[in-house]
């Protein structure tokens, strides 16, 4: 079966700013994808790519089997975005959003509301069913803002940083949701919180200056880093109560030792990719 | 205190600096209007935007085709301020709204001048343009005072005398005495016309200050052509529906038009509301959504503008006698095709804005300049020629003369006696909206891309 994305070369350049040069991703059939990259990496781009929103200036993309160019509708009819922003109508309430977007697909009354109805239990909005969005703390209108990407049963579903600023229990309900779509759906997550990524996503393509600088499982990832984590070696501690005789042993030996860490961690692989100097200005 | 007050001044002013809307708004808004305001009001007052007085056209149709009526058309063409033109169906004119007032010079006026009598002469007017006429009347008066009493004086003053028992002996000195003191008042009144020419006086406006001493009373625009056998006929008296107000009909047209163009513009920057809360980019995510997005929009515009509208006409009706029911059917169709163009530019200033902010700027700057233009606000007759050409390409004015034609003259949809249709306006407002739509949907596509469609 082919790929659910298949992106090659492509570039995309906006007055003398390139977004993307050259940009090499592929996402496997039921795969959740992590893409990650500082700002101005071209991550937003790449989706506006795939999304049907932008077409490149070079290279080729399949989405779904099918050329964005030529096959747009094809695709959206199939695919789910959860925009960074919260889009959703604050005058409405939650029933009401859900049901307009899934209007928009066409979708019979009947089946508009048992989808309604799957979303707002999925969600836990369901006691808030009847009231206005505009009323819903953030977390409330992340959970309603995934779900009503979902309405029309899509099998590629992208999410542009869906839990910006949420409380820990909501990013974890989140996060519980999303896992729940593993094996229904293909899924591209894009985020600055590597914890998220590490939770959820099979495979991790990290991005900069408009191309994948580093692609793989966390664990191939980290083997990948070591030679740019510099000299550092990995000392691995059955517990934390090894830790100070550890150091004792180290200090008595003579053995310079500045950091203690238990494995390299997502971001600092991410750090050591991508460098770090600040990016300001997403493409 | 003061330190951190002058500080927050810099901050302010250097905000408001860099926000081109609060600019537009303050500084380029009053001028613009000032100079539409000011510009109209004196046309309204006479003058032109030369500085001398503007003229207002004059329809005659001149039916006796004699010396004398030729010598009075002479004597009106001469006239400061009045800008003569031949017609044949004067009572058609002014019954359409062409022209604000006709002089109907009937057969037999030569043959009465020259009997010594005073001719009679038929003054069409459009009572809904009653500065123009006012306007008019007072300017035609030394011209028809030269030509009636001037020529019947004479004979007139003769027989006066004679009905008083005055001595016959003495009638040809108290006529010569009277030609002398006619030519003076003659010469004064050219040189007071000379010096409103050079703008040291008001224009000919009539005001209380030209009724007799004393308050008598007297109607400047009747009495006073009666008095020279001037028969004043008012000819757009209603044909259908209850009695109207031209004053009403106007202000109800001007509203539809100006509050649909606020309203729609401001139902129109939901899209910039979309954009900014992320649903557009949602909606543009569904398949086929290009085209869509924007039908729904102007059809959202076109129900709140409906709605608008009937609210608005209904209550005219109930409370002001606004002949909606006798021509419901006109009205339906002109609201129809203003809601359409109007709609249209609603879209186009959406899509051409970034924000809500510069939406809301530059349409109001831009409404009341229309409105203005338009003949929303005051006669567009009295405005300076280049305004009313201007206000040839506002869609205020086609709506405007469509709803007045209706409401006022009692206009059809087409034509029906001697009465126009309102169909070229009809026509033309479905074109302006089809024109404004057209461009709407291509900065729509510009902007947004056309991927997703």
């Amino acid at each position: 079966m082919e790929d659910a994305i298949s992106l090659s070369g492509l570039q995309r350049r906006f007055g003398e700013q390139t977004a993307l040069a050259g940009l090499d991703l592929v996402l496997h059939r039921g795969e959740f994808l992590g893409l990650l990259g500082p700002n101005g990496a071209g991550k937003t781009t790449t989706l506006r790519m795939i999304s049907c929103v932008d077409r490149p200036d070079a290279g080729t993309v399949r989405v779904l089997g099918c050329d964005p160019a030529t096959d747009s509708p094809k695709i959206l009819a199939r695919m789910g975005v959860v925009p960074q922003e919260l889009a959703l109508y604050d005058s409405l309430t939650a029933r009401e959003n859900l049901d307009f977007f899934a209007g928009l697909y066409g979708m019979p009354t009947g089946q508009r509301r048992e989808r309604v109805g799957w979303a707002l239990e999925h969600a836990g909005l369901v006691d808030r069913a009847s009231s206005r969005v505009g009323g819903f703390s953030g977390g409330m209108k992340r959970r309603l803002n995934l779900v009503a990407a979902l309405m029309h049963e899509p099998e590629l579903v992208l999410l542009d940083e869906p839990t910006v600023g949420v409380d820990p229990q909501s990013r974890n309900h989140l996060l519980e949701m999303i896992d729940g779509l593993r094996g229904k759906v293909s899924l591209i997550y894009t985020t600055h919180q590597m914890g998220e990524i590490e939770r959820l996503c099979d495979r991790i393509a990290i991005m900069d200056q408009g191309r994948v600088v580093a692609n793989g499982t966390l664990e191939e990832l980290r083997i990948q880093a070591e030679d740019s984590l510099g000299g550092d070696h990995r000392l691995e501690l059955q517990d934390g109560a090894q830790m100070e005789r550890a150091m004792q042993i180290l200090q008595r030996e003579g053995v310079a030792c500045s950091t203690i860490s238990v494995g390299a961690d997502l971001e600092s692989i991410f750090l050591a990719t991508t460098g770090k100097a600040l990016r300001d200005g997403e493409a | 205190m003061f330190q951190t007050a002058l500080h927050l001044v810099r901050k302010d002013l250097r905000i408001f600096f860099r926000d081109r809307t609060a600019l537009l708004l303050a500084l380029v808004l009053p001028i613009v209007l000032a100079t539409v305001f000011g510009t109209a009001m004196k046309g309204m007052a006479g003058e032109s935007s030369g500085g001398g007085i503007k003229p207002l056209p004059l329809l005659v149709e001149d039916r006796d085709d004699s010396e004398a009526s030729r010598s009075l058309v002479a004597r009106l063409e001469a006239q400061d301020g009045i800008l003569v033109r031949k017609g044949t169906d004067a009572h058609s004119e002014v019954r359409n709204g062409d022209v604000a007032m006709a002089l109907v010079i009937d057969k037999g006026y030569g043959e009465q001048s020259a009997a010594g009598k005073i001719p009679e002469l038929r003054l069409l007017q459009d009572p809904s343009k009653m500065l123009s006429v006012q306007v008019l009347t007072a300017r035609m008066m030394p011209a028809l005072v030269q030509q009636t009493i001037g020529n019947a004086k004479g004979p007139l003053f003769r027989s006066f005398l004679a009905d008083t028992g005055f001595p016959v002996a003495g009638i040809d000195r108290a006529e010569g005495m009277f030609q002398t003191m006619f030519d003076g008042m003659t010469g004064l009144a050219a040189e007071l016309q000379h010096e409103e020419a050079d703008g040291s006086q008001d224009a000919a406006v009539p005001t209380d200050a030209a009724k007799p001493a004393g308050g008598s009373g007297m109607d400047f625009l009747h009495d006073v052509p009666k008095l020279l056998g001037v028969k004043v006929e008012d000819v757009t008296q209603a044909t259908t529906g209850p009695p109207k107000s031209a004053g009403v009909s106007h202000a109800f047209a001007a509203m539809a038009v100006m509050m649909l163009m606020f309203s729609m513009v401001a139902g129109a920057g939901t899209l910039l509301d979309e954009q900014d809360q992320g649903t557009l980019l949602r909606l543009r995510l569904v398949p086929r959504a290009g085209d869509a997005i924007l039908l729904g929009k102007t059809l959202f515009l076109a129900s709140i503008g409906a709605l608008q509208l009937i609210v608005l006409f209904l209550f005219g009706m109930f409370v002001f006698d606004v002949p909606v029911l006798p021509n419901l059917f006109e009205l339906a169709v002109i609201s129809g095709a203003t809601v359409f163009a109007v709609a249209g530019m609603g879209m186009l200033f959406a899509t051409y804005s970034r924000t809500r902010k510069q939406l809301e700027g530059s349409s109001t700057l831009i409404i009341l300049a229309m409105s203005a233009l338009g003949g929303a606000w005051f006669p567009r007759e009295m405005t300076p020629d280049l305004f009313q050409t201007l206000g040839k390409f506002t869609l205020t004015a086609w709506a405007m003369d469509a709803y007045h034609g209706v409401l006022w003259y009692g206009k059809r949809l087409w034509p029906a006696g001697e009465l126009n249709g309102v169909w070229p306006q009809v026509a033309v407002l479905m074109a302006i909206g089809c024109v404004l739509l057209l461009l709407a949907k291509s900065a729509f596509g510009r902007r947004f891309g056309s991927v997703a469609g």
